[in-house]
């Protein structure tokens, strides 16, 4: 599987993921905040029957009853019974039962305890097997400090005052939340399942989708190595020929001519041969020296760089190890000394450090070019201005960009008071 | 220098023929195997170019041949590169990838003969024991 098809599902597989996650979470955060709305509701109703459930249950403003209509209705005994059906027809939200159901007092299990200012406390209401009233009364006293909200998962309680009293109501509501948790964990599961088989078809649908790429670049490939292999013998002999006219007739300018061509075309076969082998070489990784990688390639441009009149600086910190293909790198290394040999004027430094776990190489060398972001040196066939009449290709620097992103790492350039700098990270 | 130069390019083979014929070299040529088998055999070849691209007969017998015929330095052209050092059995006393410039070669040819020269008086030494 090459690296755009994995990248493909991983982001796909990202997206789907924050999608149904972002679904489902406001799914059930939606679920849940309705079951704690008709809780609350229902220790409302509580708080206004004084711990109890009042014969007069209209559903507190469920079924688009204002607070004043219900404050009117309890104050009106004669329209109890007309409420109660209303607001059975429309049933409310927790269930087929409803808020407005007469069996809510019956349904419902709950205990009120009233705290006076010295605090002792007094029982109002009891209505729940799963504590004893001793317990219930240091249940409530310990959340006297709040106001509405969860205790012991699935409790809904409030706090009021009433007649220079704390109450506290808590109400079950287990039976109201199971359905919610329920949705919960399905919704959990079913992201998992969904992920698995999104995860599954994206496998295969890439495969369909990338076909036809990895088909184009086997055929580039292809082309290349032709290209290459074509090209070799025709250029080994028109060196041979040229040679064997200038012991014949002579050197002149057409033979010095030819040969100069010979050697560009010579210099771009053996490019595109390089191009294989180092996207090759990056692929086969080990546990290399940086390091004394670096030095070995510095010791091989030294000589130019110091007869091209640079003093040559070198920071480089011992031992920075990574796990790389190592001639992949070496070439990036060659290729960038090579370039201050090549390009410098006056001084050079190059350096290599490990900051933060990445590791930054940087070559610098003067310049009498102008200030500049110089970052284009990594695209093919660009070339600064003074490097018109020096040797190269244009190519050296796009292949240590190619080699450096296979490595997941990045390049750059710039010119800035007459010292260029290219720095590469790891 | 008695040098064979088995290379399937004709005008690669001639080139190089005359070129190296020019350098005081004396160059037979042979452009397939089973040709530079029978140039190798009792030919007293010292310096074999051989050209791993050479049809009908494998590189590696012709390796294997020009040993057993004591030629004393190969030199392996190879088109496809420094991949061929990879290559298990091929195992020659300098590899030279296409395109390369007669200079280049002349050099190989100088640097190749040194080292056996140099280790000579050890070879020797052991063939007179044979």
């Amino acid at each position: 599987m090459n690296k755009a098809r994995k990248q493909f599902i991983l982001y796909a597989m990202l997206s789907v993921f924050i999608l149904l996650t972002l679904l489902l979470g406001v799914l059930n955060a939606v679920n849940f905040t309705m079951v704690a709305e008709d809780a609350d509701k229902i220790t409302e109703m509580l708080s206004q029957g004084g711990g109890e459930f009042t014969e007069n249950m209209d559903g507190l403003g469920m079924g688009g009853q204002s607070q004043n209509d219900q404050m009117q209705m309890q104050g009106d005994p004669s329209q109890s019974g007309q409420g109660n059906q209303g607001g059975f027809q429309d049933g409310g939200r927790i269930g087929p039962m409803g808020l407005n159901s007469p069996e809510i007092s019956e349904s419902i299990r709950h205990f009120t305890v009233a705290f006076d200012d010295s605090g002792s406390a007094e029982v109002i209401a009891y209505k729940m097997s799963a504590v004893s009233e001793e317990e219930a009364v240091e249940w409530a006293r310990s959340l006297l400090d709040r106001q509405t909200g969860w205790t012991k998962t699935t409790y809904r309680f409030r706090v009021y005052e009433q007649d220079g009293k704390t109450y506290v109501t808590v109400i079950d509501q287990g039976r109201e939340l199971t359905p919610s948790y329920r949705i919960l964990v399905i919704s959990a599961v079913g992201e998992v399942i969904m992920l698995g088989i999104s995860t599954w078809f994206l496998i295969y649908i890439s495969r369909k989708l990338f076909k036809p790429l990895e088909e184009a670049d086997r055929k580039q490939r292809r082309f290349i190595q032709d290209v290459e292999q074509e090209f070799k013998v025709p250029l080994t002999v028109l060196n041979a020929d040229t040679e064997l006219i200038e012991k014949e007739h002579g050197v002149s300018k057409t033979t010095e001519s030819i040969r100069r061509q010979v050697r560009k075309m010579s210099a771009l076969v053996k490019r595109l041969s390089s191009l294989t082998f180092y996207e090759e070489a990056s692929q086969t990784r080990t546990e290399v020296d940086l390091s004394a990688l670096l030095k070995e390639e510095i010791e091989k441009q030294r000589k130019n760089i110091e007869d091209a009149g640079m003093d040559l600086q070198l920071d480089i910190q011992d031992g920075l190890t990574m796990t790389c293909g190592k001639e992949a790198i070496r070439q990036v290394f060659a290729e960038m000394t090579g370039n201050v040999a090549v390009y410098g004027k006056d001084h050079a430094a190059i350096s290599m450090k490990k900051n933060d776990e990445r590791i930054t190489v940087s070559f610098s060398n003067g310049t009498e070019l102008p200030d500049q972001n110089a970052e284009g040196v990594f695209d093919r066939f660009v070339r600064l201005d003074n490097a018109k009449d020096l040797p190269g290709d244009g190519l050296g620097l796009s292949y240590v960009r190619e080699i450096v992103r296979n490595h997941d790492g990045r390049c750059s350039a710039r010119i800035e008071g007459g010292v260029f700098t290219a720095t590469v990270n790891f | 220098m008695k040098i064979l130069l088995a290379e399937p390019d004709r005008d690669l083979l001639s080139g190089y023929q005359q070129l190296l014929t020019w350098h005081a070299h004396e160059v037979s040529e042979a452009f397939e195997g089973t040709q530079t088998l029978t140039k190798l055999a009792g030919g007293d070849i010292e310096l074999l170019i051989l050209d791993e691209t050479l049809p009908r007969v494998s590189l590696a017998s012709v390796l294997q041949f020009a040993v057993e015929e004591k030629v004393r330095t190969i030199v392996l052209l190879s088109a496809a590169g420094r991949k061929v050092r990879e290559l298990s059995g091929v195992k020659a006393d300098a590899y030279l990838s296409l395109p390369f410039e007669p200079e280049e070669l002349y050099q190989l040819i100088d640097e190749v003969s040194d080292k056996k020269n140099q280790g000579d008086p050890e070879s020797k030494g052991a063939e007179t024991d044979e």
